[in-house]
């Protein structure tokens, strides 16, 4: 018979619990409020993803990325055509790809905004997270308007964008980009500098730098715990390298370097820059075409390859084996928020119940990706 | 002591002042909530964009049968069987689309070499009880069989099977019993 230690009770926090951000559930070993040890099981959408890849062409399985991340698709889409185009080898044109960078940042801050608001919800203020969903409704509505979906794009294929902007795109994004950063100091206002969120975040879960790589977190993550590491600016794909943006590092404004509140305020700041890079994509427009001539039979050279781009949610890699074929011979998704995960155990060790949600809020994972 | 006391207070304030800060921005909404954002979805309905990927539809008089969609499918959302008619062209008896596995990704319509032959409707509500009631069915079904194989189809002829036209009764079979299967 197993010794039960009294001293404990184990305690299921989720699968279906509002505050694990999808189907997570986490085991949690309590001392009274305070928690012991955390173990996360995860699995509960598994859909094979990478063995589905398997069976599909290549263009076929660009639907199935925007189900990795279904928060940040086209960021998806742009890491799994990044991969394949790196294997076939063809230059993309230029409308092509500041067309992909403005969908890449306008995701990022729908997505940096869906992070904001569960984060507040899960502090128990919830006009922050309505706020968010009235910003995003906008972007989502510019998704709609260019690729018809508002969820799953599918928008960004191999080779350039599936189709080019509708009228009226242009200005509706240049509306967008004049209503959005005025928001941002009135989440400041709301929820930011509140001083029961920052009492709520400040000093709680540090992750130093030391940690930060050893766990291989990625992301606004990483930023928080002061290390400027952008693969947009480390290794920059498409047309990053020409444009002007900052890259925010934690700075322990409220408290110590890497604590919840930097990891939380990294997203606010990295709004305001993703709004900048769009406003000069959208100056930087030339005519062209929006896809490179692709053969509608696609077989990639055989090969393999590694391919990384800096998604919402820290670096979103995919590593391409290809026979030859039709068909990817295998395809490994590394996934950012699998990464952001694994440090939970380490960082909640004696930490109260109610301060192990800040953790995983102010981590933003999302679980689709996790499982895959 | 007093130290002590002091900070407290200080934060107290702190508090307080941020919480009319937040106050201020919420209260600003409540006198003029300015853009609209939130629909009375039932009675007010917004109209999707014209790129709006909703529900599928085939013109199918103008289906060449190249089956083009039910390849590049992802999730074998469309099934499509046919035969060649008298003229020697592909005639679609089967078209079936399956709204319930269609993940709309739109890699059919693309894939589509004619203009306006398979094309998504801006139409989005079509909930079902049942999952039979979401597939929807474009098939032409069997030639019209002018003499022969017309007449012999409807007497219960079961040895049929091993009929003479081995491919054309079979095709129209398999469409009839997805038919029944479908009601």
């Amino acid at each position: 018979m197993a010794v039960v230690d009294e001293r404990f009770m184990d305690l299921n926090m989720g699968p279906q619990h509002p505050s694990t951000h999808g189907v997570l559930r986490l085991l949690i070993k309590t001392d009274g409020e305070v928690v012991s040890r955390v173990t996360p099981y995860i699995g509960y959408l598994h859909r094979a993803l990478e063995k589905i890849a398997e069976r599909l062409t290549y263009p076929q399985f660009t639907p199935f990325t925007d189900r990795l991340d279904y928060l940040a698709s086209m960021n998806c889409n742009l890491a799994y055509a990044l991969t394949v185009e790196k294997l076939l080898n063809i230059e993309i044109p230029r409308r092509a790809q500041i067309l992909r960078v403005i969908m890449a940042e306008l995701n990022r801050i729908s997505s940096h905004l869906i992070a904001f608001g569960s984060l507040s919800s899960d502090m128990g203020a919830f006009t922050p997270f309505l706020f968010g969903i009235r910003e995003r409704e906008f972007i989502n509505d510019l998704f709609e308007m260019v690729c018809g979906a508002r969820l799953t794009y599918n928008y960004i294929r191999i080779g350039g964008v599936a189709q080019d902007i509708p009228d009226g795109f242009i200005d509706k994004t240049k509306e967008f980009l004049d209503y959005f950063p005025p928001k941002i100091k009135e989440y400041n206002d709301l929820l930011s500098y509140n001083a029961i969120f920052i009492k709520r975040l400040a000093n709680i879960a540090v992750i130093s730098p030391e940690d930060a790589l050893d766990y291989g977190v990625t992301g606004p993550n990483l930023r928080a715990s002061g290390i400027k590491w952008d693969l947009r600016r480390e290794e920059p794909y498409l047309m990053y390298n020409e444009l002007d943006f900052d890259i925010p590092v934690g700075r322990g404004e409220m408290g110590r370097v890497g604590d919840a509140w930097d990891r939380y305020m990294m997203r606010i700041y990295e709004m305001e820059q993703s709004a900048k890079i769009v406003r000069q994509c959208i100056d930087m427009f030339q005519q062209g075409d929006h896809i490179a001539k692709v053969p509608k039979v696609l077989k990639v050279p055989a090969g393999e390859v590694y391919v990384r781009a800096e998604n919402p949610r820290g670096e979103l890699g995919f590593y391409l084996i290809s026979d030859g074929s039709t068909k990817p011979y295998r395809l490994k998704i590394r996934a950012p928020s699998f990464a952001n995960l694994s440090i939970v155990p380490k960082l909640s060790g004696g930490v109260m119940i109610a301060d192990l949600v800040a953790i995983i809020g102010s981590l933003d994972i999302i679980l689709p990706e996790i499982d895959r | 002591m007093t130290e002590n006391s002091k900070g407290y207070f200080k934060k107290m304030l702190d508090a307080v002042k941020s919480v009319f800060t937040g106050l201020g921005v919420t209260i600003g909404y409540g006198v003029s909530p300015g853009r609209e954002v939130t629909q009375q979805y039932p009675e007010v309905k917004r109209e999707p964009y014209d790129r709006f990927r909703g529900k599928l539809f085939v013109d199918i008089n103008i289906c060449t049968g190249c089956t083009a969609c039910a390849r590049i499918c992802p999730v074998d959302a469309i099934v499509l069987k046919t035969v060649r008619d008298e003229n020697k062209k592909l005639r679609p008896v089967v078209f079936d689309i399956d709204n319930a596995r269609c993940i709309y990704c739109g890699l059919c319509v693309e894939a589509c070499p004619v203009d306006n032959c398979l094309y998504f409707r801006k139409e989005y509500e079509f909930s079902s009880y049942s999952k039979d009631e979401l597939i929807s069915h474009f098939g032409l079904g069997e030639l019209p069989q002018p003499d022969k194989p017309a007449a012999d189809r409807p007497s219960p002829d079961m040895p049929a099977q091993a009929g003479p036209a081995k491919d054309q009764p079979v095709q129209g079979k398999t469409d009839e019993t997805r038919k029944e299967e479908g009601k």
